[in-house]
Order: structure tokens, then sequence, then C-alpha cells
């Protein structure tokens, strides 16, 4: 079975155990540990030397000029990397290292979901600090290992090595959710743990079933056997779409599809403020990812099996979310809810993956892309509330803030209406796409159900929207002053917002020349 | 040398009124005085220029866009886009350029206004979207700038509202616009699905879509549409919002935002439903009818002044779309003469009612009394355009209404007519009311102190009254050899 690959052109490079094991480490773990220390060093010179406490407190140790050369140092780093990587590789290359036991991938896809990731993870940062939030020492360790099993799974071509990753990161986040150890934290990290266990347990049958079938776990080794050799000619299809559903259950579970999303809510509403933001953006990139590799790899042949279960399931959560948001009162909760409309919109394109899969992979991408643009800008609008805790716990104290500084209010309406989906701003163009390439294929009664939840949606948007603009209330307002920086920070949100129809294009022939 | 020309006048024409309104918004955003302001009124009236010079360029007997300018920088989402101008756009661009000034004119007078510079940015960005929804040659980016005329609009009364419930009359009229979008949309998507593309050009050729899509996209779009205009059970954001509205979100709501919706039904509609109108026509006047009455009857019963000539627009309105389910060729020219006399009438009925607002600090028309003997110049007025209302001959409501009554019943419809013409009853009845109750009254002693109107408050509803009379008295000026044959049922 070794090197069994050989060079075909000048874009694939394969390497074989022996051969190179250096590059391989290098590309596999120096990246992420690099990160993992990075972030270490980050937080490592503001943690407290005052004894008896075992809190950061952020007031007293944190400097802005320490932020600012971090900042400095990271984008000047990333844009270096990027630099070399277009200047030493043109052609978009596909390095696979592979063995029995270890395999690596590292495509444009990995690259840029990569360079993604880190931009988001230090936007995700910035929040913290924002946030005000205060850690414990453990809580930092537990996020390191969340960031560091989040970039190293995108590397991974080995089904165990998936199954690794996705549990360290699993692991992390149960004890994230625990946080600071409150009873309603704990309960929301016991049932959060169970429903993971679930999905592992249905993860590593799906991988007894490879085992069994194939005898191998190399993502590209099965869909080269399957491809060429074995499942093109194979009588029972259907067996193996049924086994390969194991891992659509395990992911299902863990994202929070409409069976399976009764415990995204109390999970959700257990948290703190900032895990919260944690878990519902990486979460979603992650598991998105693993599913769309395992669609592409493995289950590509039987995909057109799964059309049914894709298309009731993500119409599913479209109902489900849509309308279990209008009875919320609590920002956690309506974000719960319109988090599974937000996974049922992105797993919606992928019920023609079997005819067009570059399309359905863009275009759920494309949503998922969007949407985690509009939190991260609404979550930076929102922290300069100072009493985000509260807000988050009850929509009731967000008070008229127009009267307070209009130009923060501004921004939170801009992103709200974006999530709604009003035509020229960002919610609404991938959403139509989706719905266009839809109908596209007859689909009337799905594009119909979606179009109408949309207004169910625009409903519990317009909830907080009423509460941060139009209440009546005029009690006394906390909000951090603006800076320059953050100035410039919603002028750049509000120019993306109302130049997406300029540069929308640009974006899906961005993420489809990454396949 | 003619091509090149041809070129300049597209962009004049077309892209240079776009360009100079977002000139005028950098301005006013970075350096607010008296010379920005100088410069916004100055803009805008070059752009009623532009509109007017672009009157002796048009053959209104040609049918289709007769200057068309590309936007290059939008890629092309759902077909290439572009701004067009054509002899039935032509009108409502006009309109929009007429009305813009005496807005802009009418909130630099208001001294009560102490956010003048957020007011004159609200009222820019909806002047750009307007002019971009009427001048889009394709679906696509006339829904977007349907849509997003949201925005503004919210923030316009949001901001200059007058009352506690104007959270309220932006939920309503949040919602219902949502809920007609949403039909649009999907009429959109089913439209680009059979055409390939979304050109209004394209939309007579009606080989590509079955029966069953036609059906489909006629009820899909007349409720769309029917949000917008608003016909009867889609009606009530309607009052609400005018209620809640300053004076200008009351002008421009009912003089250019509800003709978004009759626009729309002559551009989509009645090309796609050529064939299959006739099984809908019964469903659709019955609901026209029931908004007549029902529009007729209630005003009669309101004492909101701004409540009354709400519930007179969704009549008039109506009437109009009377004359454009006929398919007939009078009928639609009486639907956009009655469109432009709507939006001259009902403007000036909303300038005029702000005034009064402005010195009284009420609309209710109990308070109100004997304004006669106080304000003689104001009531004059605002007798002239209570008669224009109730569609006086002379005026150029009448034009319109008759037109439209004749192809009614030349089209042997007498339901419809018969309750064209009671309606008209009942609008002679709540105007005369209103005469009676606020200018022939008692005098109240409160109002004692009160002063006329000021100079630019008389230009305001002068020049609108000029133009009531001129197109009244001769209304071939404007849709002498207006040309519809395209939305015209062929046998």
């Amino acid at each position: 079975m070794k090197n069994r690959y050989v060079v075909c052109n000048d874009e694939i490079l394969v390497i074989g155990e022996s051969t190179d094991a250096f590059l391989s480490y290098f590309i596999a773990g120096i990246l992420p540990f690099a990160f993992f220390l990075f972030f270490v060093g980050f937080f490592l010179p503001i943690m407290p030397s005052r004894p008896y406490s075992d809190r950061i407190d952020f007031k007293d140790y944190n400097s802005i000029d320490l932020l600012r050369n971090r900042v400095i140092g990271l984008m000047s780093a990333l844009v270096f990397s990027a630099v070399l990587y277009t200047k030493v590789f043109k052609y978009y290359p596909l390095i696979i290292v592979f063995s029995d036991t270890t395999a690596l991938i590292f495509d444009p896809l990995v690259y840029y979901t990569l360079m993604f990731l880190i931009c988001f993870f230090f936007l995700l940062c910035q929040l913290i600090y924002r946030y005000k939030t205060n850690l414990k020492k453990e809580e930092l360790i537990y996020l390191s290992f969340f960031m560091f099993a989040s970039l190293a799974i995108l590397f991974q071509a080995n089904l165990i090595g998936i199954f690794l990753c996705l549990e360290l990161f699993s692991l992390s986040s149960y004890l994230l959710v625990a946080g600071l150890g409150r009873k309603v934290s704990i309960e929301a990290a016991i049932k959060y743990s169970l429903i993971g266990l679930l999905g592992t347990v249905f993860f590593l049958a799906g991988i007894t079933f490879v085992i069994l079938n194939f005898g191998i776990l190399n993502l590209f080794d099965i869909g080269m056997f399957m491809r060429y050799e074995f499942l093109y000619f194979s009588p029972d299809l259907k067996y193996y779409a049924l086994c390969g559903s194991l891992f659509l259950i395990s992911l299902f579970l863990k994202l929070g599809v409409v069976p399976f999303h009764f415990w995204i809510l109390d999970v959700y509403k257990g948290v703190s403020p900032v895990t919260f933001i944690w878990l519902i953006t990486v979460s979603k990139v992650i598991l998105v990812f693993v599913l769309i590799n395992l669609l592409q790899h493995l289950l590509y042949f039987v995909s057109m099996y799964y059309e049914n279960i894709f298309l009731g399931l993500s119409v599913a959560s479209i109902i489900v979310g849509s309308i279990g948001g209008l009875r919320q009162r609590n920002l956690k909760g309506l974000f719960a809810y319109s988090s599974i409309v937000t996974v049922g919109f992105v797993l919606l394109p992928f019920v023609f993956y079997f005819e067009n899969p570059r399309l359905a992979t863009t275009l759920s991408l494309s949503y998922l892309v969007v949407y985690l643009f509009n939190l991260i800008s609404f979550f930076f609008f929102l922290s300069k509330y100072k009493d985000q805790y509260i807000i988050f716990n009850n929509l009731e104290r967000i008070n008229n803030i127009t009267k307070a500084n209009p130009l923060l209010a501004f921004g939170l309406v801009f992103s709200l209406f974006a999530f709604m989906g009003l035509p020229p701003l960002l919610g609404f163009f991938p959403k139509v796409f989706i719905l266009s390439s839809l109908i596209e294929l007859e689909y009337y009664y799905t594009v119909a159900i979606c179009v109408i939840c949309t207004l169910f949606t625009g409903f519990y948007y317009f909830l907080i929207l009423k509460r941060l603009c139009f209440s009546k209330t005029n009690t006394y307002l906390n909000y951090t002053p603006f800076k320059f920086f953050d100035y410039i920070i919603i002028l750049i949100i509000i120019i993306i917002n109302l130049g997406f129809i300029f540069f929308f294009n640009d974006l899906l022939i961005f993420i489809d020349m990454l396949f | 040398m003619n091509m090149n020309m041809n070129l300049n006048l597209n962009f004049i024409f077309l892209a240079l009124p776009l360009v100079v309104l977002i000139i005028n918004l950098v301005f006013l955003v970075l350096f607010y005085n008296r010379l920005t302001v100088f410069f916004v009124f100055i803009s805008n009236l070059l752009i009623f220029v532009i509109y007017s010079i672009l009157s002796c360029y048009l053959d209104f007997t040609i049918i289709g866009s007769q200057f068309v300018y590309q936007l290059t920088m939008i890629p092309p989402y759902f077909g290439v886009h572009s701004l067009i101008v054509d002899n039935i756009s032509y009108f409502f661009l006009l309109l929009t350029g007429f009305l813009f000034p005496l807005c802009l004119l009418y909130v630099h007078l208001e001294d009560s206004i102490s956010l003048k510079q957020r007011s004159f940015i609200i009222l820019l960005i909806l002047e750009f979207f307007i002019i971009l929804c009427f001048s889009a040659s394709n679906f696509f980016l006339f829904f977007v700038s349907f849509e997003f005329l949201l925005i503004p609009m919210i923030f316009l009364i949001y901001f200059f509202g007058s009352r506690g419930r104007k959270v309220h009359s932006i939920y309503l009229f949040l919602f219902y616009t949502l809920l007609g979008s949403i039909f649009l949309l999907y009429s959109l998507l089913v439209i680009y699905k059979a055409y390939g593309n979304l050109e209004f050009t394209s939309l007579s050729n009606l080989d590509k879509l079955t029966l069953e899509e036609q059906r489909l996209l006629t009820i899909l779009l007349f409720f769309g549409f029917a949000v917008k205009i608003p016909v009867f059970p889609l009606h009530l954001w309607l009052p609400e919002a005018h209620v809640e509205a300053p004076t200008v979100g009351s002008v421009l709501l009912a003089g250019i935002l509800l003709k978004l919706g009759g626009y729309g039904m002559l551009r989509l509609l009645l090309p796609i439903s050529v064939n299959v109108l006739i099984e809908y026509k019964a469903f659709f006047i019955t609901l026209i009818s029931i908004s007549i009455l029902y529009g007729g009857l209630a005003a009669i019963r309101q004492v909101d002044l701004k409540k009354i000539i709400a519930y007179s627009s969704v009549v008039h309105m109506n009437i109009g779309l009377l004359g454009l389910f006929t398919q007939t060729s009078s009928g639609i020219i009486g639907f956009i003469f009655l469109m432009c006399s709507h939006g001259l009438i009902s403007s000036a009925m909303f300038f005029a009612v702000g005034m009064l607002y402005e010195r009284v600090h009420t609309k209710n028309i109990l308070y109100i009394k004997g304004l006669a003997r106080i304000m003689p110049k104001f009531s004059l007025f605002f007798l002239l355009f209570c008669f224009a209302n109730l569609s006086l001959p002379g005026t150029c409501n009448f034009v319109g209404e008759i037109v439209v009554f004749f192809a009614l019943g030349l089209e042997n419809n007498y339901f419809a007519l018969i309750i064209g013409v009671f309606s008209s009853f009942f609008c002679t009845l709540f105007c005369l009311i209103l005469i009676v109750r606020t200018l022939y009254n008692q005098i109240d002693t409160k109002f004692s102190v009160i002063y006329d109107l000021t100079n630019g408050e008389t230009f305001i509803l002068f020049i609108l009254f000029f133009f009531v009379l001129l197109f009244g008295i001769c209304p071939g000026f404007i849709v002498q050899n207006l040309e519809v044959v395209e939305y015209i049922v062929k046998n």
C-alpha cells in the first residue's frame, strides 16, 4: 500500500512516509502549535501575580499597548505567510502526506480555512478583551486546546485523525461550557457532553464500518478505491449509504440539526457570553468543514441517497428555528434558534450535492461566512454596552440606545437588518442564491417554505431591534466611549454591508476556486 | 459622433442624478453648513431640470427603453443590470424629481426640526433609491431598491415621528412590506427560472411560461404589490404609518412610495398575466371595490386629519387600479394620469396638514375650528385642495377618474363603474366634512394667536396647486401621445 501515489503533474505533490517526515510534521504540526504557543503567550503576561486569587482581573492587568503589539505582530505574520505561500506555490498545490497511520492534506481549502480561522480566533480574543471577561487559568488552557484541535483538524485526511481532533475539540468545549462552575453551567456541560458522546459513538460506528469494508482509513485511499475499483460497480450502494449515514448522524447531533436539536437551548442558555460566541461560531465552521471533507472523499457516490435526508432535515430546522424563536425573550435563546435556522440553510445546498458538488459547497460556505461576519459585527457592537451580562440573560434590559449613541444604534440596526436579509445587505445574497439554485431544480414547495420562514426570523430579529432602538424607557445607559479604531471598524462594517452587492460574486468565485 | 452624443445623453439622464445625490450625501455627512444646504437645493433642482429636459428628447409614441445606461460595476447576478427610461417610467421619475425639492424646502423652513442634517441625509438616501427603483431595467434591481426603501422610511418615522404609537406603526409597516416582499421574492425566482433573465422587456414573451406558472405569478405579483397600493385586507399599515410619520414622510409615502406598487403592477403583472387575468379579474376587482367602499366609509368616521387623507388615498389609488385592470389603452392612461394627480394632490394635502399641525399642534378635527377667519391664505389653499381631492372638474383628479370610468363603461364593467361613481360621492362627503369642520365653524379663542402661512409655505402650496390646475385644464400636456400597446390585451 505504501507510496502508491506518484507525482501526476505539477499540481500534486505526494510524499510517502519514509521520504519527508519532517515536512509533514512541519505542515501539520508547526502551524497549529505555533498558534497554540502564541495564544498562551498572549495571555501569560497578563496573568495576575496577586496571591489568593485565581482569576485574571482585566482592568488592572490589561494594557492596550500589549494588545496592539500583538495585533501588529499577528497581522504581519499572516500577511507574510500568505505572500510567501502565493510566491512559492503558484498553482495551488495539493500536498498529501500519508502512511498507514497518518494522512495529512494541505490544499488551498485547508490553507484558506486555516487563515480564516486564525483571523477569526484573533477577533474572538479581541471580543474576550472587549467583554472584560474574567477567565480562570484553566479556561485559558481549555481555550488553547480548543484552538489547537480546531486548527489541527483541518489537515487530517485520516478518519482516526479526524476522530481524535474532533474529540479533543469536543472535550475542551465541554469544559468551556462548565466555565466558572455555576450550577446552570454544569448542568449544561453535562447535557452537552452526553450529546457529544452519543455523537462520538455514532462516529466510531461509522469508522468501524469503513475499516470492515475497505480495510483502510485514509480518505484519499478510500476515495480512489471507491471511485475506480469497488463502488462504481457495486450492486448494494444502499448498504453503504446506510452505513455512511452514521457519520452524518454524528455530525448532525453536534451541529444541532432539527431532530437532534433539543440540547441546544439548554446548553447555550447555561454558558457565559464569551463562551457562547466561541461555541456558536467555531464549532459550526469545524463541523461543516468535516462534513464537506467526508462528503467529498467518502460519501460522494452515495450522496444521491442523502438528498431527501438533507432536504427534510434542513427544511425542518428552518421551520423549527424560525417558529421556535418567536417566544424567546433571551438573547442567547434567540441566537440559539437563529443558529438552527443557519444550519438549515447551510445544509440546504447539499440537496444537489451529487449533481453539482462545487456549487453546493460554494453556496453553503458563502452562507456560513456571511452569517459569521454578521454575528461578529453584532457582538462587536454589543460589546460597547457596559452591562452585557444582564443583556445576554434578559432582553428586557436592552434600552433605548438611539438617544445615548446614534452611531452605535445605527451599527446594531444595520447588522440586525443584515440578519433579516433585507435585500442590499449581507444576509440577502447567499439566501437568494441558494433558493434560486433550488428552484432551478423545481423544489417549489421547499423554496416557498423557506421564504415564508424568513418572515418569522425577521419577526424575532425585529424584537431585538425594537428593544434596542424603539423602547420607551429612558434609564441611563452605560456604554464605553468610542475610540478612533472603533469608528474605523464601524465604517468598514457598514461599507461591507452596503457594498456587498458589488463583490458577492467575487466571494463566490474565490470559494469556488478552492475546490 | 452621434453614438458619442447618445452616450453622453444616457449618462446625463440616467446616471447623473444618482451621482449628484451621492456627492450631496458625502458633503452632508462630512461638512454640514449653509453652503452645503444651498448645494443640496441646487442639485435637487438640477435633477428636476434634467428630468424636465428629458421630456423633449423622449418620444412618447415609442414603446421600449429609449435611453440605456449600463451599470457595469454590479456583477451580472440574474442578468445584466442597467438603468433605462421609457415613456411610462418617465412620469414617475418626473414626479420624484418634482416632489423632493419641495420636501427639502419644507424641512428647511420648519423651525422646530432640530435634526435637520439627519433629516436631509435620510431624504437624499430615499431619493437615491426611489430613482434607482423607477429607472431599473430588471426585476432584481427593482426589488433590491424597493426593499431598501424600508430602512430610510423606518428611520424617518422613528426620528421625526410625532407620537407614542410610532413603534407600532413601524412594526406594521415593516411586516406588511416584508409580507409583500416574500411574494415578490418567490415570483422573482420563478420568473428567473423560466426566462433566464429578469429584464422587463423580455417579460412579454409568454411562450416560456406555462399556464400554471402564469396563474401562480399573477396571484403572487398581485398580492406582492397590493401591500403597497394598498388593497383591502393588506391596507392596515397605511393610516398608522401616515399618522405617525412626519409631514415629509407622509408626503413621500403618499406621493411616491404608493406609486411603486402601481408601477410594479404595470411593469410586471400586466405583461405576464395577459392570458390568464380574465380568470382572476372578478376576484381582484371585488377586492379593489371593497377597498374603495371601505376607504370611503372609513374616511367619513375619522377624526384625525391625516387618517382622512390616508383613507382618501386608498380610494384614489384603487380607482386607478380599476383602470389598470381594464387592460385597455384608455384605462392604463387613466391609471398613469391618476397616479400623477394623486401624487400632487395628496402630497399637497399632507403639506397643508403639516403646516396646520406646526401651528395648532393637533390633527384632531374636533378641536380645529373657524380657520377661515384666522388663516385666510391657508384656508384658501386647503379649500382648493379639498375640492381637487373630491375631483372637481378642472382639477387633474377629475380627468384621471373620468378616463378610468369611461374605460370601465366601454368594457361593460358596470359593477366596478357603479362602485367607483359611488365612491366619489363618499369622497365628496368627507371632503365637505373636512371643509365645514375646520374652516367654517365658530372661532375657537385659543386659536387667535395663530399666524398665517409664511412666504415659503405659500410658495410650496401655490406651485402644487398650479400644476394641479394645469394638468386639470390641459391634460393632453402630459399624456397626449402616450402609447401603452404593450400592456393591452390582444385579441
